[in-house]
């Protein structure tokens, strides 16, 4: 199992140099990429302060001396006065506000979290109670209903799904009821909702293609599954139905969905960003397309930034809890 | 045609295969019963590969339908220029003497979808939406397609340290869900810049990695069979051996998997545009008329419906072509 860990760990470092010099290589290099113009936004700098910025920021140096520069930006620890101290990463400041990216990341984080954690939850009931359902029931008119939704909803735009279910459950069953009941289509809080009501359809919009891949996997593996030796070898001995299922097929079959559910927490971000755009829900990701809209460069790059590293954080330990969950790799050495 | 061939051996062959050159003899116009399941049969011995898998794909009604969806918008959005102005009036100028009477309307005989907020027929904008889309979709998986392809196959045919570098290069984009990555590259570039072109780049691009792995895999186990070995033997060049022996043989899961990343660049495009980053005003794609109506979901909820309904069905219609030329073409694949 040391020998799986240590292996995934060597391959996080490519992949974490891989991304910091694309990020790098996009601030600096794109067309359009300007550093000294992101600074000033929509104004024109005058032509002896670009330049003093230039030899400020170091601009003219090579390449490689700027990534050095900007990977020493990044890091949390940095050296100040010759002494090794935290000061967080440095992720620039919004041109609009003038206020550090990393502060304003420290607001929205939270609420996107939050929302995160409540689309995962939706994800692992319905995604896998519904794959469940459809492979026990195969061919029966749960398991069409399931394949059924679960390909219409990953050929939705999830925020056009957002923007739907706002108008249902918002705006066309308040008039239906008369304005008795509905639900809130804006933001994390309001007088007139309790906090949890705000994240039922911004929860259940995010959840959405995630629940849906969810439910097929989980579908797929436990028809694989059941049709092992194993399975058969437990019915054989009279296990009932029920045990064979709980216990013999599912701690099997649930191994990928598990993996699946972990991994996916990176689409889950790119999701944020459309579902809380429609929702005006106060997280990272309506702030990025609030700062796309504003051409406030710095804070699209930081967030992204900041979520690529989460990303990067989260798949790398899922796939060491994944050493710790499938005994296959536990006992195997080091898998693949 | 088949049987009379093979007549030499009529000796070796079972009593079932004996009736099927019977029934090829019938067709040949000997009197005498055929019946329709042995003439199927034959069908099958005379078809080729690709022949077998368009026969296949044609027996299954959803994956058919999918494909004459897919038809009818690629014929409405080619000629469009043709019949919506004519019909609908202009989809992108906005008639400033008509447009404050004629906003805001529902569906009507004049206009089938209503109109959107500035007066323009939404039908109309549908159908030019579906131009972007489409040509996004199509353009976009080709880029994937020809980037992939060639990489996998460097890949896998040379292997070693080639191999590595491309393979890892893959692993740090399939790390990452795309859109974060386009979302950078095009809040980037200038307002001015932004369109149709940079957004089948981008998706284009950073689709890549998956084509990749799928044909570098496909190379692998190809490249073992003795065919490949026969024709090296017989002197043939690295290049003949790839495009001649294992290319053919090794493109299915392509075909496969760029048939459902049409829709998936669908949907990429429709996100992009959704946030400003695609394309622009006067331009009109389905992301951008959903959003440019969303304050409008109170007063004419139809204008934020339609445009997600055609994104709908269109990705949807690929999804399901994709899985009927999957099981046509007999891949196995992953969820």
């Amino acid at each position: 199992m040391l020998q799986y860990i240590t292996k995934r760990i060597v391959q996080f470092v490519p992949v974490f140099f891989g991304v910091t010099l694309a990020l790098f290589l996009i601030a600096n290099y794109m067309p359009g990429a300007d550093p000294i113009q992101m600074r000033f936004g929509e104004r024109t700098p005058p032509p002896e302060i670009k330049a003093a910025l230039i030899k400020q920021y170091g601009l003219d140096r090579p390449w490689y001396v700027q990534y050095g520069k900007y990977l020493v930006a990044l890091s949390p620890v940095k050296s100040v006065n010759g002494s090794l101290q935290w000061t967080g990463p440095d992720l620039g400041t919004s041109i609009y506000t003038g206020r550090p990216v990393t502060t304003i990341l420290a607001e929205t984080y939270p609420h996107t979290i939050r929302l995160a954690l409540v689309a995962i939850m939706i994800e692992i009931v319905v995604g896998i109670g519904a794959g469940v359902i459809s492979a026990v029931k195969q061919y029966s008119i749960w398991d069409v209903l399931v394949t059924l939704s679960t390909s219409i909803l990953v050929s939705l735009p999830v925020f056009w799904l957002g923007l739907m279910l706002q108008y249902f459950f918002g705006i066309w069953l308040k008039g239906a009821t008369g304005g008795a009941f509905y639900l809130p289509i804006s933001g994390a809080s309001s007088p007139f909702f309790p906090d949890w009501v705000h994240m039922i359809l911004p929860g259940i919009t995010l959840a959405s293609v995630s629940t849906a891949y969810a439910a097929r996997i989980m579908r797929s593996q436990l028809l694989e599954v059941t049709t092992q030796d194993y399975i058969r070898t437990a019915r054989a001995k009279g296990l009932s139905e029920r045990g064979v299922l709980w216990r013999h097929a599912m701690k099997n079959a649930l191994i990928p969905v598990v993996t699946f559910i972990g991994l996916d927490l990176g689409a889950m971000f790119a999701g944020a960003v459309l579902t809380e755009t429609v929702f005006n829900w106060p997280g990272v990701g309506s702030t990025i397309s609030r700062a796309i809209f504003q051409r406030d460069f710095p804070i699209v790059f930081g967030s992204v930034t900041a979520m690529l590293f989460a990303v990067m954080i989260i798949n790398l330990i899922v796939d060491v809890s994944y050493a710790f969950l499938d005994p296959r790799i536990r006992y195997g050495g080091a898998g693949e | 045609m088949a049987g009379r061939v093979n007549d030499v051996d009529t000796e070796k062959r079972t009593h079932e295969q004996q009736l099927i050159r019977d029934g090829v003899h019938d067709v040949a116009g000997q009197p005498g019963p055929m019946p329709p399941l042995i003439e199927e049969h034959v069908q099958h011995q005379t078809r080729t590969l690709w022949g077998d898998a368009w026969y296949r794909l044609r027996r299954n009604r959803l994956a058919l339908v999918a494909l004459i969806w897919i038809a009818i918008v690629a014929l409405a959005a080619v000629t469009a220029d043709l019949w919506v102005p004519r019909m609908f009036g202009d989809p992108l100028t906005i008639n400033t003497q008509t447009a404050s009477a004629e906003r805001l309307q529902g569906p009507s005989w004049e206009h089938p979808f209503g109109t959107d907020d500035l007066g323009r027929d939404l039908f109309g904008r549908v159908v030019y939406g579906a131009r972007v889309s489409l040509t996004v979709g199509v353009l976009a998986t080709l880029i994937s397609v020809l980037v992939g392809v060639a990489l996998g196959a460097v890949s896998g045919f040379y292997g070693k340290f080639l191999d590595a570098l491309i393979m890892r290069t893959t692993d740090i984009f399939l790390a990452f869900p795309y859109i974060l990555f386009s979302i950078l590259i095009l809040a980037v570039l200038p307002p001015e810049m932004r369109g149709i072109v940079p957004v089948i780049l981008a998706i284009g691009l950073l689709g890549w990695p998956t084509f990749a792995r799928l044909f570098r895999s496909s190379v692998l186990s190809v490249k073992e069979n003795d065919y490949v070995a026969a024709g090296r033997a017989l002197g043939a060049s690295d290049a003949r051996l790839m495009f001649r022996h294992i290319a053919p043989n090794a493109i299915a899961p392509i075909i496969v998997y760029a048939t459902m990343s049409i829709g998936g660049a669908i949907l990429t495009e429709a996100a992009l545009s959704f946030l400003g980053l695609g394309v622009q005003p006067p331009g009109v794609s389905w992301g951008q008329m959903i959003e440019s109506s969303r304050g409008y979901l109170v007063t004419q909820p139809l204008l934020v419906a339609w445009p997600g309904l055609a994104i709908l069905s269109t990705v949807l219609a690929f999804t399901l072509l994709g899985d009927g030329v999957r099981d046509a073409l007999d891949v196995k694949m992953k969820d």
